[in-house]
């Protein structure tokens, strides 16, 4: 019996139960009404995001929970540091390449439905464009405005020299 | 102090929670780019430069042959200088002489984290327990609470019967560890200046990757006075202590010498905030705690309650402080954990498969050790056999069991393999034996389950087929129904037999007869048989019986007795009351109510009307009820031996409270009520029924997860028949319906329901002379032939322990049946 998602602009998207299931909180909802599960209202997500968070838990939807890759072990900050993003599955790689601010909902979505191998390749998605960067770069990435005070850029460089030193 | 606006401080990043951005992403980068990132703006300023990453890397990086730490008082500034040949460099540079400190960042994540490295629980003392519901009519003490014990008044066999064979905890003060040679030579400062560069092993909580590592004393105390960690280090080394508290001191594993007893006694010296998070004792072992200096509390559940909170499949633990500050306020007074403090000098029994969790309150040095005792001898046996990974334990069970034997005859029944043991053994050496319980045979039982189907049912078509976990049977949920595949333990072709006449009579039975009010319904029977033929090389071969039923757990109920009047649409999913015990006498009432009716339907069948069909009589049936109790009152005493269930003292006064004659117990012949049919399993996990949500706000279905509903569980369903007797004593299932329903309450209002349907079933009956119903009730449970259901008594009604005649025992139990 499909189970009906609704996006917060009203659109519905009919899952099977396996792909749902792969949100720990859809699966707890789905344990507790059983098979007179009504439509289920996410008024946080848009129907972008939505589509997506589905494409994804389908592809993975017949993984072992618990054998399924714990890529914070596997990437710890050493690998990080060499640009490692190759342990990654290729489809995973490729489906998480989106501009930044549906990357940004995608990982929050995987957050709130509680997806956790979705929000892993999101996090570490996010981290990797924050690596081998300088500060103007992450600025510009990212939408951030320098806001310092006068004087403190300065001083945090000061702080900083034992490694941005060349 | 000009507030940061945080969306625009954060750019992309606002939509997501600091703890994500933090504990997700920050944590996945390398020094450098924190580093950078900690030049884009003031609020990723502040992100980068948590002590949480900083920890992190500087153990992801450190070199663990080496056993200092410099701890300089924060992570960062350690992980810059992490040598005393930086000590100068470290004390001139910017961060240390002239620090800048960005101001109005805000966030609950830094928030969070300050309170829970900075808060004081010296404070931290548990609110008072839950008083117990004043019990009517029977003095019954329900204790939430650890007793506090005084070590000179309590010899070691009080200590058993109390506690040790209860399996209750216990708090033992005035044991003299002031006088322990430890007592001064294991404060922090005296530890320092003796083994300031010895090396101790301490744990990082913190850390997956690296739990554990050496370092040495000096360096641990420099930490332990200056930091402001969340999940501080703390400190956990093997150890040598002499003095132990005399309960403790015979532990079975000092049996195993050299390498193959692990250490086994160890120093625990926990900073203030550090503790233990929830967990069991490993390999079914009790533990004694002796606390020399500081404060612990301790939060402890019984075996069958999982802390709320815990998920014991997850690796990633809750920090004790975390448990008390996000989960422990959440709970209502009765969930909360039964607490104490414990003070210096005192010493905690935490006894096997009890859950617990310590916060250290303050800085705390303690000695603990893990043991094997005669009171949780079969918890480890289990427990060391079933460790299927390491057959390292196997052998150290055998290893010890041999030598424990010569020890300890009196201890033998238990320690030998027990009949189902060696039935299993042997039934693995058979070619039909294929382990339903690995994954490899996984397809070949799916396999098995086709073949049910289709040579019984003629369906060839299953579209799914799930194996479930139930007790010692092999079962499958498939979308056609379940089957049951018996195993040869306690009996499987007696249980085969039994569940097959139960299901033809109940089925035929229930076609014709009618009850006041609904009856639980059964699961009909749609297939039996043996999966194979009889061997004529191996005539011992198993041959698998089977039964096929409906799915109880998806039953259409409108077809049951008295359950047409309940419209259910749609029907629900029926689950087991296991989960779903009452707490009041209302909902005790709502259980009994119709589990009691359905006994009187059961026990008053007109049997020879129904079994006169040719098909009964050409029937193999199970056991008769007189043959069933009298191999049973044969193996009593030998089978309460192995179990241990009960203490010593007991125990040897078995054979003489037994009857000789098993007809002192039940004897249609001098008027005793015969029971048509027996269910013979009244328990939980036998029931089954549904949730009968009221909502508390009819328009927030499903808008929330977190809906406030009120939650009755109706009973629908009865089944396992597998137990079932004919013509046999009706005082077996009132006496199971006593323990594993009611939990052995005596309350007045509880009992007299049994007592009412007992009197209704007995009102033509004539008077017995002999034995009174007490004693026979009692009887009935020392001759219930499977452990569960002593276990559950004995842990209902700990003070038997203490009691020093079976006939207090009785008295105490069913002493509310003496009015008839």
């Amino acid at each position: 019996m499909p189970i009906i998602l609704q996006a917060y602009d009203d659109k519905e998207f009919k899952v099977d139960k396996q792909t749902a299931e792969r949100s720990l909180v859809l699966k707890s909802m789905i344990e507790r009404a059983g098979d007179s599960i009504a439509p289920i209202p996410l008024p946080k997500l848009s129907s972008l995001v939505l589509e997506k968070v589905i494409m994804f838990c389908k592809h993975h939807k017949a993984d072992q929970v618990d054998k399924s890759k714990d890529y914070e072990d596997i990437l710890g900050p050493r690998k990080m540091r060499n640009g490692l993003i190759r342990d990654m599955d290729e489809w995973d790689k490729e489906f998480i390449k989106v501009d930044k601010d549906l990357l940004m909902d995608i990982v929050m979505a995987a957050n709130f439905l509680d997806i956790k191998n979705l929000l892993d390749i999101g996090c570490l998605a996010i981290a990797y464009m924050l690596t081998g960067k300088t500060p103007e770069e992450i600025r510009a990435t990212f939408g951030i405005p320098k806001d310092f005070a006068p004087g403190e850029e300065e001083r945090i460089e000061q702080e900083h020299a034992w490694a941005l030193r060349p | 102090m000009t507030q940061v606006d945080r969306a625009s401080s954060l750019g992309r990043f606002q939509v997501l929670s600091d703890s994500i951005t933090v504990e997700g992403i920050l944590a996945l980068l390398a020094p450098k780019d924190l580093i950078t990132l900690s030049l884009t703006s003031r609020y990723l300023h502040v992100f980068a430069r948590n002590d949480y990453l900083w920890r992190r890397l500087f153990f992801k990086e450190r070199d663990y042959k080496s056993t200092r730490l410099v701890y300089r008082g924060s992570w960062l500034l350690t992980y810059i200088f992490p040598g005393n040949e930086h000590d100068e460099a470290c004390s001139n540079h910017p961060l240390v002489k002239s620090p800048i400190i960005i101001q109005g960042v805000i966030s609950e994540l830094l928030h969070q984290q300050w309170l829970r490295s900075n808060m004081f629980f010296g404070h931290f003392y548990p609110p008072p327990p839950v008083p117990p519901t004043p019990a009517i009519g029977e003095n019954r003490p329900i204790n939430p609470i650890v007793l506090i014990e005084d070590y000179t008044k309590m010899d070691q066999e009080m200590f058993y019967r109390r506690y040790g064979y209860p399996n209750r905890p216990v708090m033992i003060q005035n044991s003299g560890v002031e006088s322990w040679p430890a007592w001064e030579q294991w404060t922090l400062d005296a530890l320092a200046a003796k083994y300031g560069d010895t090396p101790f092993r301490v744990a990082n909580l913190d850390s997956n990757e690296v739990p554990g590592f050496s370092l040495c004393f000096r360096d641990f105390l420099h930490y332990v006075r200056y930091n402001r960690d969340q999940d501080p280090l703390y400190l956990f080394d093997p150890c040598f202590v002499e003095t132990v508290p005399k309960y403790f001191e015979f532990d079975f594993f000092s049996l195993l010498k050299g390498d193959s007893r692990p250490p086994y006694r160890w120093m625990l010296i926990g900073p203030q905030r550090t503790g233990a998070p929830w967990h069991i004792d490993p390999s079914g072992t009790s533990a004694w705690n002796t606390l020399l200096s500081g404060h612990k509390r301790w939060a402890l559940y019984p075996p069958h309650i999982v802390p709320p909170g815990h998920d014991p499949t997850s690796s990633k633990l809750i920090s004790s402080v975390s448990w008390y500050l996000d989960i422990y306020p959440l709970l209502p007074p009765e969930s909360r954990p039964i607490e104490i403090v414990q003070h210096p000098g005192q010493t905690i029994y935490i006894p096997s498969g009890w859950w617990h969790m310590v916060l250290n309150m303050d800085d705390t040095v303690a000695v603990t050790q893990n043991f094997a005792d005669e009171t949780n001898l079969t918890q480890v046996k289990h427990a060391l056999l079933a460790d299927k990974a390491e057959t390292s334990q196997i052998q150290r069970w055998e290893a010890l069991a041999e030598k424990l034997c010569k020890l300890r005859p009196d201890l033998a029944l238990s320690i030998k393999p027990q009949p189902e043991e060696i039935l299993l053994n042997e039934l693995k050496s058979q070619s039909s034996w294929l382990d339903p319980w690995s994954e490899e045979m996984n397809g070949a039982w799916q396999d098995r389950v086709r073949t049910v189907f289709a040579r019984t049912l003629n369906i060839a078509d299953l579209e799914s087929i799930e194996q479930i976990e139930t007790g010692e049977n092999v079962c499958f949920l498939t979308n056609r129904g379940f089957v049951k595949f018996f195993m040869p333990l306690h009996d499987g072709h007696a249980s085969y037999h039994s569940e097959v006449k139960a299901n033809k009579i109940y089925l035929q039975a229930a076609t014709l007869q009618k009850a006041d009010g609904y009856i639980l319904a059964a699961p009909a029977l749609i297939g039996h048989g043996y999966l194979l033929e009889v061997n004529a090389n191996a005539p011992s071969e198993w041959r698998w019986p089977f039964i096929v039923t409906e799915n109880a757990f998806q039953l259409d109920l409108t077809r049951h007795i008295g359950h047409e009047a309940i419209s259910l649409n749609p029907a629900p999913l029926l689950v087991p009351a296991t989960d779903f015990m009452p707490e009041d006498r209302y909902g005790y009432n709502v259980l009994l109510q119709p589990i009691l009716r359905t006994l009187q339907f059961l026990h008053t069948l007109d049997l020879a009307s129904l079994t006169e069909s040719e098909e009964f009589q050409a029937q193999t049936g199970p056991p008769g009820a007189s043959e069933f109790l009298s191999n049973c009152l044969k193996s009593c005493v030998q089978t309460h031996m192995r179990w241990r269930t009960f203490p010593r003292h007991l125990l040897a006064l078995l054979p003489s409270y037994l009857p000789t004659d098993p007809k002192e117990i039940f004897d249609p012949s001098q008027g005793d009520r015969v029971a048509s049919m027996v269910h013979g399993d009244v328990s939980p996990s036998n029931i089954l029924g549904y949730l009968d949500e009221e909502l508390e706000d009819p328009d927030s279905t499903t808008a929330s997860i977190d809906v406030d509903v009120s939650v009755t569980f109706k009973p629908t369903s009865l089944i396992d028949y597998g137990d079932a007797q004919f013509s046999a004593d009706p005082l077996i299932d009132i006496v199971s319906v006593f323990v594993a329903i009611l939990n052995c309450r005596r309350d007045l209002d509880m009992t007299e329901h049994l007592l009412d349907y007992w009197q209704q079933l007995n009102k033509d009956a004539t008077a017995r002379s002999g034995a009174t119903l007490s004693r026979r009730c009692m009887w009935h449970v020392l001759l219930w032939p499977s452990e569960g259901l002593t276990m559950h008594l004995s842990r209902c009604v700990p003070e038997i322990g203490e009691m020093t005649s079976w006939q207090q025992v009785e008295d105490a139990l069913f002493g509310w049946c003496t009015s008839l």
